[in-house]
């Protein structure tokens, strides 16, 4: 996966799990009874955007994100320091983990929000 | 031994010579439509690995290239080739060869935009007045006394950031929607990923698309942009037949 080139080129989606996922997994025809497959730790790779962002945590972790960007901002010479060494080993989106993520779905299933349940507390 | 299947697809296709989800890929023709499948030995629920469903999609993506195909849901599997025929093809034959002429010619692809490095997070703090007054607020207090206002904050946040995702899908909606005979925006499923797009193309124009793709590429290089296919039109044969 290669962010600098300029050319974006048309890959096949099968080379990476969560393109794959992301395509295949609920899409597709269904021939009514005929589907047998056994979805155990596969669903609960894909991490509901609508259900992070609305709870507190949430909030908090982009609390944080704002406090870490205005950090950077101000010149980054003692960040290391605050960040326990690297300030961008840290920051990489679970995204990325997923894409590169690649045969351990079965091994190790990310564990998928609870509840959709809205935030309970606003304003 | 039973008989998983992988799409429907017209007699004359050619099975790709690809290590499948079960033995090797067969077609299997039956009047005016085929079913691809492979043996595949399965008592109760084939588990869903990694290495399952990138078999699936190999065959399919390797079907697309060639031929219009129908995909089907991952995990199809009947008793045995005779009901591939029985149960699947002859109950639902004009179903079918209805939505392969639908398809005919048509391909998938898919577009993703992923903010991998907190680019628009950066914009939305930046240009907001009012995220700056509270972050403000917050470092001057202190995290115990500032709690209320760091998740006021975090909320602030997190909505500007919707608003900005929302305005960069029209962006790359409106870009790529003249080239495409359908248009699926999917929500997107993963943190970091701001637009995923599925567009139903024809194959004829793939080039134009490559280029209208690269065009929205170049114009965000701080964004990520992952383009896919041709694929079979998975997103848009979405439920029974």
């Amino acid at each position: 996966m290669t962010s600098t080139a300029s050319v974006v080129r048309r890959a096949p989606s099968s080379s990476g799990l969560y393109d794959v996922l992301d395509l295949i997994l609920d899409k597709g025809l269904v021939i009514d009874a005929f589907v047998r497959v056994s979805l155990v730790g596969i669903e609960i790779l894909t991490i509901d955007l609508r259900v992070v962002i609305a709870s507190v945590d949430t909030y908090l972790r982009f609390a944080e994100a704002v406090d870490r960007l205005a950090l950077q901002d101000q010149g980054g010479k003692t960040l290391p320091e605050l960040f326990g060494g690297g300030s961008n080993g840290e920051q990489r989106s679970e995204g990325r983990e997923l894409e590169e993520g690649d045969e351990e779905a079965e091994e190790a299933p990310k564990k998928r929000t609870a509840s959709r349940a809205k935030a309970s507390s606003k304003g | 031994m039973t008989t998983y299947v992988y799409a429907i697809t017209r007699p004359g296709t050619a099975a790709p010579d690809l290590e499948g989800v079960g033995g090797p890929v067969r077609v299997l023709a039956w009047e005016q439509l085929a079913a691809v499948v492979s043996d595949v030995d399965v008592d109760g629920e084939l588990p869903a690995t990694a290495r399952g469903l990138k078999a699936h999609a190999r065959v399919l993506e390797a079907l697309a290239t060639q031929a219009t195909v129908l995909p089907l849901r991952f995990g199809t599997v009947v008793d045995d080739d005779a009901a591939v025929v029985e149960q699947v093809l002859r109950p639902r034959a004009e179903a079918l060869a209805a939505l392969l002429d639908r398809f005919t010619g048509l391909v998938e692809v898919d577009v993703r935009v992923l903010d991998e490095d907190e680019v628009l997070l950066r914009e939305v703090v930046s240009g907001d007045a009012a995220v700056q007054a509270l972050q403000r607020k917050v470092a001057r207090v202190g995290p115990t006394a500032g709690y209320y206002d760091r998740i006021r904050l975090g909320e602030h946040v997190a909505e500007r950031l919707r608003q900005r995702h929302a305005r960069e899908v029209d962006d790359v909606v409106a870009a790529l929607r003249p080239l495409a005979v359908d248009v699926k925006v999917k929500e997107p499923s993963l943190q970091g990923l701001v637009v995923d797009a599925a567009l139903l193309v024809e194959r004829d124009r793939l080039a134009e698309v490559d280029a209208a793709v690269d065009a929205v590429a170049r114009k965000r290089q701080d964004l990520t942009v992952r383009y896919l296919g041709p694929n079979p039109p998975y997103s848009f044969t979405v439920g029974e037949v």
